[in-house]
Parts: structure tokens; sequence; C-alpha cells
């Protein structure tokens, strides 16, 4: 049967129309040049392969930061750009001690004015590599984050000064320590990281432990977490009681505790000893798909269906779940030391911090220079100021573990999840088990298995599934380095 | 040579060759005609200069560097190797990649024919009820439009929380639909895609009734009335009078929103960060992850490049449609 078609009936109803009123039929169609087109493809054509014929993108210039190391007289004058990722939701206790920092250095310094920029991690990962290819853009001094994705990166890209030549003005290696030193080391290569020439200083150290609500675990019949079991009961009592037993989140802004609960279940596995050896990429096989790690997945996977996080974690951010634990809602809550000041404000001393004998932590971020930077001995000055004593306790006293030792004295002034943290820290680095943030291995780890524990706690993959495919994307970044 | 002029008014353009004064005005016309179209031309080309090189400068010079970036191994900051096609064939071959496609596919009909279709409907209502303060309405749906998409995300980051006060859950168990701690729209497998799809069609929806308003408008009321007299229904008026005379009036709705999805970027990047797992991961995603976060130039150039020409290839797709259905 032969139907008419849409324009038919407009036809006919514009004539009807036409025949009564001043009726504005269908517009005609504009016909299109497919010649202009074509001509336009082939000289867009012509001029992509011209340029691409023209030969390869990019420079490779080397710095040639010529800046004789010194100290920074007291007469210098002009502004010092000082970048870092001490954003108030990320690192409370950094971001309080910023003006504290800016204030001593324009003491030291009266004819200097300190500029000083926040960034979240992500935009670090952004920003750094571009701004510090350029002399106008790059700043004096600037936290880089260590591990291959922000350092390993600068350093390829020659963008950064080792920092040795200042030591020996300054003498900040000895203040700091090796353990803490040798996550800032790499070879000028940038493809490993561990050892190799210093490229940052930390100004903290940071564990990554359990916090805990006593109150509300005593409320289920449970007992302090000394240990793994006592853990694990004690997440078990509050669950069967109802409650939320780990304030947890997996959802936007991207929350980074599920890797967090991962490292923290893995080293209770898996000894330090290899941990390490995965994200320094040293001995013979270094792999991540090994039977500590499967079963670590597979008890992440257990707490997830057991229903030990809160019922739509999925679509919380870290914050949210922080809030969580301090309203006293939930009994535990596995994060970093930053958040002690936070935890010890709201819940007071019905809160603690366990460290587990196998710690995941590392320093906080290393403070750089450069090699672009206008003055390079300003941004030392800065580096130096942060390991200064004054600035090393406003960190103790904000809720951060100062890089440098801390005299008893002073460390007896501190918050008890803070000596807890500070105890942790000091005791793992000296027996060797810390383990470093996994997420360290290769540039593209830490969304990778973001993704992949998503799909873990969604049940869509299998622990082993997630460790091969982490092992996979692993071996796969380390054959392409040679 | 030099032209002799006689008395009468003849020309003499050479031995034997007289012109008369009829031939002399029309070749003078003529000269006249050549000068006119001359400057013209070089008119039309001054008129069109800042915008030709508004599109050198800024669109084409970037296209050809991308896909000269695209062929190497690069970094951003180093020296780079070339690569070949590497990057080209990487994109089919990883299944992550193939994925964001595949979830790009089905935002298409989010971004552009669920907004445009539902901003047909409404149209067509509006035109046959008269509504009141037409004009108000016309700001409220375009008011999305004028959110930064940031905020936006943010915003419906908040409302599509698990729990909470002023939420969607809250609202659902207030009417008896689920406990008070529902579904985290954003953050589950089965609902992240759809969520950010409905986020982005309430987003589109605005922009496509814009759109729609002054072709509705310029529709004969005759033509309507033609048709109710001819006994045309509701129905049959919007199919056989609507959408025919809508038709490239959609097509550019589609073809605006449609490119939107294919450029999306910042509100996935904001509510889901291509997450759960890689259920909202998206091309756009990817470059920036690509260019920003790993320094792999090489590899967002490519997937860059491919999906401008998916841009121009859905863009010339749905005009030729468009074309063929209106002749």
């Amino acid at each position: 049967m032969n139907t008419p078609n849409g324009t038919h009936w407009i036809r006919k109803w514009s004539q009807v129309a036409a025949r009564t009123q001043h009726g504005q039929g269908p517009r005609p169609p504009r016909r299109r040049d497919a010649r202009l087109v074509i001509r336009l493809g082939a000289l867009g054509l012509a001029a992509a392969t011209a340029v691409t014929a023209c030969g390869s993108s990019g420079s490779g210039s080397p710095s040639g930061a010529s800046t004789k190391p010194a100290a920074l007289t007291a007469s210098a004058t002009g502004t010092v750009q000082e970048w870092n990722w001490d954003i108030p939701g990320d690192d409370p206790g950094e971001h309080a001690v910023i003006p504290i920092l800016i204030k001593m250095l324009e003491k030291e310094y009266p004819k200097l004015k300190v500029a000083n920029t926040s960034m979240s991690l992500a935009e670090q990962n952004d920003k750094l590599p571009l701004a510090f290819a350029n002399g106008s853009s790059a700043p004096d001094v600037s936290q880089t984050n260590e591990g291959l994705q922000n350092q390993g990166r600068l350093v390829t890209d020659k963008e950064l000064l080792p920092l040795a030549p200042w030591d020996k003005v300054y003498h900040w290696f000895s203040k700091v320590g090796p353990l803490p030193l040798q996550y800032n080391s790499l070879p000028a290569s940038g493809k490993t990281f561990g050892s190799g020439a210093v490229y940052g200083v930390p100004e903290t150290g940071t564990v990554v432990g359990i916090f805990y609500n006593m109150a509300l675990i005593k409320s289920v019949g449970g007992t302090t977490p000394t240990n793994w079991n006592a853990f694990t009961h004690d997440m078990a009592l509050l669950a069967k009681a109802g409650k939320t037993a780990m304030a947890y989140a997996a959802g936007q802004p991207t929350a980074y505790q599920p890797v967090h609960m991962l490292y923290t279940i893995a080293n209770h596995y898996v000894s330090a000893a290899m941990s390490n050896a995965f994200v320094f990429h040293r001995g013979a096989h270094p792999s991540i798909d090994i039977p500590g790690y499967v079963q670590a997945a597979a008890t992440f996977q257990a707490w997830t269906k057991a229903g030990y996080f809160p019922k739509g974690y999925q679509g919380l951010s870290d914050t949210q779940a922080l809030n969580l634990f301090d309203q006293g809602k939930a009994g535990f809550f596995l994060e970093g030391d930053w958040y002690s000041s936070s935890v010890q404000q709201a819940l007071g001393s019905k809160a603690g911090f366990w460290v587990p004998p196998v710690v995941t932590g590392g320093p906080g971020e290393g403070w750089s220079i450069p090699a672009k930077a206008p003055d390079p001995n300003a941004g030392a000055a800065v580096i130096n100021a942060l390991l200064s004593p004054a600035v090393q306790d406003a960190l103790l006293a904000n809720g951060d573990i100062p890089v440098t030792a801390v005299s008893p004295s002073v460390l007896a002034k501190a918050s008890p999840l803070l000596r807890s943290a500070s105890t942790g820290w000091s005791g793992s680095v000296h027996s060797g088990n810390l383990v470093p943030y996994l997420d360290y291995a290769t540039p593209d780890f830490l969304n990778q298995e973001m993704a992949g524990i998503q799909e873990l706690q969604g049940g869509r993959i299998s622990p082993s599934a997630l460790m091969q495919s982490l092992q996979s994307d692993y071996t796969t970044y380390w054959s392409q380095q040679g | 040579m030099i032209s002799q002029r006689e008395p009468e008014g003849r020309l003499w353009r050479g031995p034997g060759r007289w012109v008369g004064p009829r031939r002399l005005a029309e070749s003078r016309v003529a000269a006249l005609a050549r000068r006119r179209r001359h400057r013209d031309w070089v008119a039309g080309w001054l008129f069109l200069a800042p915008a030709v090189v508004f599109l050198a400068v800024l669109i084409v010079y970037p296209l050809i560097r991308a896909f000269g970036y695209s062929l190497d191994n690069w970094d951003g900051i180093g020296v780079a190797q070339f690569a070949g096609l590497h990057n080209y064939l990487e994109i089919f071959a990883d299944p992550i990649e193939r994925g964001s496609l595949v979830n790009l596919g089905i935002l298409l009909i989010f971004y552009a024919l669920i907004p445009t279709a539902v901003a047909l409907v409404t149209v067509n209502m509006m035109r046959r009820s008269k509504i009141r303060g037409a004009g108000f309405f016309r700001v409220v749906f375009f008011l999305p439009q004028a959110i930064v998409t940031v905020v936006v995300a943010i915003v419906w980051t908040w409302l599509a929380a698990p729990s909470g006060p002023g939420t969607l859950n809250e609202i659902l168990h207030l009417v008896g639909l689920g406990g008070r701690t529902g579904t985290p729209w954003l953050g589950s497998f089965s609902t992240a895609l759809p969520a950010v799809g409905f986020i982005a069609a309430w987003l589109d929806f605005g922009l496509c009734f814009v759109l729609l308003i002054p072709g509705i408008q310029r529709i004969p009321a005759e033509l309507y009335d033609a048709a109710r007299v001819d006994g045309a229904g509701l129905l049959t008026e919007f199919f056989r009078i609507t959408v025919p005379m809508l038709r490239r009036d959609i097509g550019a709705a589609i073809t605006i929103t449609a490119v939107a999805a294919l450029q999306s970027f910042t509100l996935i990047y904001q509510a889901t960060n291509g997450g759960p797992g890689y259920a909202t991961m998206v091309p756009g995603l990817l470059v920036y992850r690509d260019a920003f976060q790993l320094g792999a130039v090489g590899s967002a150039s490519a997937l860059g490049i491919t999906m401008s020409l998916l841009i121009f290839g859905l863009t010339f797709g749905i005009r030729a449609l468009i074309e063929r259905r209106a002749t």
C-alpha cells in the first residue's frame, strides 16, 4: 500500500491554508555543497601530513638552572612562590601551619613576601608538569607527591633539582632520616624510585591506622582493638548489633578510603618486605598477584557483604565518612593520622588510634625545587623553615606527625591520638615495617585499583581477578620501561 | 595600442576594427561589472578574514597539531618518539576505551534524544494551550544552561546522595518509596550511568526547548486550522505538522546536544569520575587522564582525533538525514 509521507500532508494543508489566508509553506531545503566539504577535508589532511612530516613534537630541553646553592641572606627581596597540597579537606594540620610558616619567613627575611598556593592532589598531578616547564610559571618551591605519577614524571622531564647541594648548606638529610628520603629518591631517568638523587624533603610522616570509638565498641561488648583478631571481632559485634562497624566511603569527590582499606588488610597477610619489593620494583618477580593479596581482597569483599560499611557507601565522600565517625555513628574509621585533630575534637577521650604492626604510610609529600624556579635559594629557605623546630612543633600541635625526631617533652603535650600515631610512625620506620602506598608503583596504579576495588565490592570481579588485572598492568608498564 | 576616436564617437580598436557607441557602452559596463565583482570578492574575504583567522589559529591548527601528536609517544614535555598508528589501534584494543565508547552511545540517548523529544512535546503543548507567561517558563527551563556545569554536578551529587535532608532518597522515603537510606544513585553500578544521563537530560532540555520555540512559532496557525477542519486530532497534528515543520530545528537541537555528549567531561568528572569501576567512563575523561595525569599525550590526542571524526560524522549524518527527509 502506498502511504503518504509527512510532507504530503504539509503540502496539502499548506495549499488549503494558502487559499484562505496568507499561509506560509515549508521552507525549501538548502543544498549542501559537497565539493566544499571535500576541498576543506583535503586541505586539512594535506596540512596535517605536512606538519607531521616536519618532525616529532616536544623539545626535551633540559633545565639549566645555574644558581649556586647558598643560604638566603636576611636582606633578600621579592616574592617567593610556594605551592602545596595543604587544602583543609585533605590535610587540616599542614594547612593550619602555613600561616605560621609565612609569618616566620617574613620575620626572618623582612623584605621578602611569601605567596602561598594550595591545591588538591589531582590539581598537582595535572598542573605541575606543565607549570614547571616554564620559568615564568614555575614556583620557587613546591610540594610534589612521591612515586612515579608525580615526582617520577617531573624527574624524567628534568623539571626538579637534586637537593643535595642545599643539604650541604642546611643539613636537612640528617634531620629527616634515610627512610623518608628513600621515598623521595629517584635516578635521573625518573623511571624507578627508592634510590638515586634526593628530589624532595618531607615535613611530616604519615601512617594509615584505625580510629576507634571505644564507647560504642564497649556498648556492644567489644574490647580495645590492640590486635587484628580483636579488631575484626569488634566489627562483627557492631554489625550484629545493627551498628555501622566502619565509617567508610567510596564515592565522590574521590574518596581514598577504598585503597587505604585494601592496603591495611593486605598488611595483615603480606610482609612489609614483599610489599616494598612490589612498590620499588625490586627482586626477581615483584608481584601483587600472590595469595596474601588475593586473601586481602577476599576479606575486603567479605566485609562488604557482611554489611560492615554504611549503607550507600558508594555515594559517600571521605568527609562524609569522617563526619559519620565524628558524630559517634560508627565503631571504626580507617584512615591516615592526618584526621586525628578532627576526631580528637569531636570524640575526645572516647576515641583511640590503633597502628597495626605492619602499617601503610610514608613521608608526607616532599618539598621540591623546580629546575626553572626563579630563585632556588629562596625555595630552599622555605624548606629549611619547614624543618625548623618551631614549624615542626606546630605541625604536632595541629595534628600531624613531624618528620624530624620529636622530643618526649613536646610529644607529651600532643593529643593521645597523635601520640599513638607518632609512636606508630617512628616504630615502623625503625623496624622496617612501614609499607609505602601501593599507588606509587606505577603512574596509573591509583586509577586502576580505585576502579578495580569498586568492581570487587560490587561483586563484579573476584579477588583473584582484581590482583591478576593489577599485576598485568604493572608488568606491562615495567616491560615498557626497558 | 592607443585608441583613436572618430568624430561620430566610434572607437578604433585596431586596423579595420571600429567599435560603435553601443558596443563601447557594453564593454564599459562589463569592465565595470568585472571591477565590482573583484571589489566584492576582496570585500567578502575581508569580512570573512577575522572568522577565518580565528578558525585557523584556534581550531584548524590545534587539530592538525593534535593529529601530529597522535602519531607519537610523548609525555607532553620531553622528547617524542614516532609511534605510527599504535595509539589509534590501542583505542579499539583496550577494553576500558572500548567500554567508554559504549557508555557514550548510551549517553547520547540521554544527552540528545530524550531532551529533544521532551522539549518537542512541551513546545507543542504550550502552542496548543497558549499558556500565559510562556516567557517565564522559557527562562526557568533554560536556567540550568546558565549554571556552571561543575555547580550542577555538585548539587546533583548532593541530591543523589544515599541519605540526608533534601535528597531524592529522602523525598522517596517521605512518599513511602524506600527506606531512609536509599540507592546511591551515582555510586551504584546499575544506576550510575542512567543517573548521569538523567542530569544531562535535565541540563539539555532547556536548550532544546529554547531552540524549538522559534520554530514552532513560525508554523502558520492556519495550517493547524486546515488540519482540524480535515478532522486531524492531537497526535495527527503533532506527527503530520509539528514534527515535519520542525525537522530542521530538531536536527539542530540533536546536533548540538549530541556534540555536547561526545565532548562530555565536566559533569562526569565531578559527579562520578568515571566510576563506579568504569561504569560511567567516557572518552572525554580518558583524554584528560591520559594527557594530564599519565603524560600520555599521544594516546590522548589519538582519542581526541577519533572523537573529532565521530563528531564530524555524526553532524554530517544528522544533517544528511534531515535534508533527505525534508525533500
